[in-house]
């Protein structure tokens, strides 16, 4: 009876091999966790971007200043009204922070009127994500 | 026979191949809206900063509106201030007289303090008053039109500097002396 001879590998090339292997693996698996990490900052990112957006379309809807702390939207966030000056704060069901400030501008407020400088921030765990300014007037 | 020595091993590195063009397809995508949703933010910032320019202005033309309603009161009790030229009485009919005086003294009272060069009143209809704005800064066209009931629209035309973008904010004030004299 004869045998065929197989050569195999040796221990050490199998060694060499798994470790390259790996190593490519861990590298490729490497750039769908920073793509999902891209993915999740970038959804982060627009949401923030729509929320601060739709903030001050509330706001610019609104009558007044005394209208607006009357809205549904910001009847149970935390304000802090300094002369004339408001600051919203309120979490979003997503733990979104979201922060309103609303300054006074005596330069161009009158007995026929209010403008006021918005500034609505949004945070995510103490992080800021995004920043958007606007105005509004409120006409007496 | 032929030998399968090494198939294995192309196959390894085929799959690793298309793994890594994987990987960096998703990454491309996500970062691309990453940048998709830097982009939309700066668009949200520029548009925000133009419409507040407008809400600024239309602060502005809110005093004006008041003041040119102060001098058509002025006028009609006749202690006005000012010489209405005699080309704009064009208009005035026999049954409405007040209301019509009034109009055109509020429009051209209106349209001098916004600088404005063309006024445009129409008898009986919306009289409209279009600013070329060489005081309201940053805005080149100002639009007005009595909607009924006092209601005066005011469109603002803004130039987006930046971007050279253009946007249209509309905005509309009460003014219940203007009403009266519209209803009569």
């Amino acid at each position: 009876m004869t045998y065929k001879k197989h050569e195999g590998f040796t221990l050490v090339e199998i060694i060499v091999s798994v470790a390259a292997l790996s190593l490519i693996c861990a590298l490729v698996l490497q750039l769908f966790l920073l793509a999902g990490d891209v993915n999740k900052r970038s959804e982060k990112k627009q949401h923030a971007v729509l929320t601060a957006a739709s903030v001050i379309e509330i706001i610019k809807t609104e009558e007044s200043l005394e209208a607006l702390l009357d809205n549904d939207s910001f009847k149970d966030v935390v304000s802090t009204v300094s002369g004339k000056n408001v600051t919203l704060v309120r979490t979003t069901t997503d733990g979104m922070i979201v922060s309103i400030i609303l300054g006074y501008n005596a330069e161009y407020s009158s007995e026929n009127g209010d403008h006021f400088e918005i500034s609505v921030s949004i945070y995510d765990q103490n992080s800021l994500i995004y920043t958007l300014e606007g105005g509004v007037y409120f006409a007496k | 026979m032929r030998s399968n020595k090494g198939a294995s091993s192309v196959l390894v590195i085929l799959m690793m191949v298309v793994l890594i063009a994987l990987g960096l397809a998703a990454l491309t995508t996500s970062l691309a809206a990453m940048r998709l949703g830097d982009k939309s933010g700066e668009w949200y910032e520029a548009f925000y900063a133009l419409d507040n320019m407008a809400e600024v202005n239309l602060a502005v033309i809110d005093g004006y509106i008041k003041e040119a309603d102060t001098d058509a009161k002025d006028y009609m009790q006749g202690t006005h201030k000012f010489e209405l030229s005699d080309d704009l009485i064009t208009v005035i009919d026999g049954k409405n007289i007040d209301a019509v005086i009034y109009k055109l003294v509020f429009w051209y009272r209106l349209g001098a303090l916004l600088g404005s060069s063309d006024i445009e009143i129409t008898e009986n209809g919306p009289a409209k008053a279009v600013s070329d704005n060489r005081q309201v800064n940053h805005i080149p066209v100002i639009r007005f039109s009595v909607a009924g009931s006092g209601r005066i629209d005011v469109t603002i035309e803004i130039y987006g500097q930046e971007h050279d973008e253009r946007y249209n904010v509309s905005e509309w004030i009460y003014l219940s002396r203007v009403s009266e004299k519209q209803d009569d």
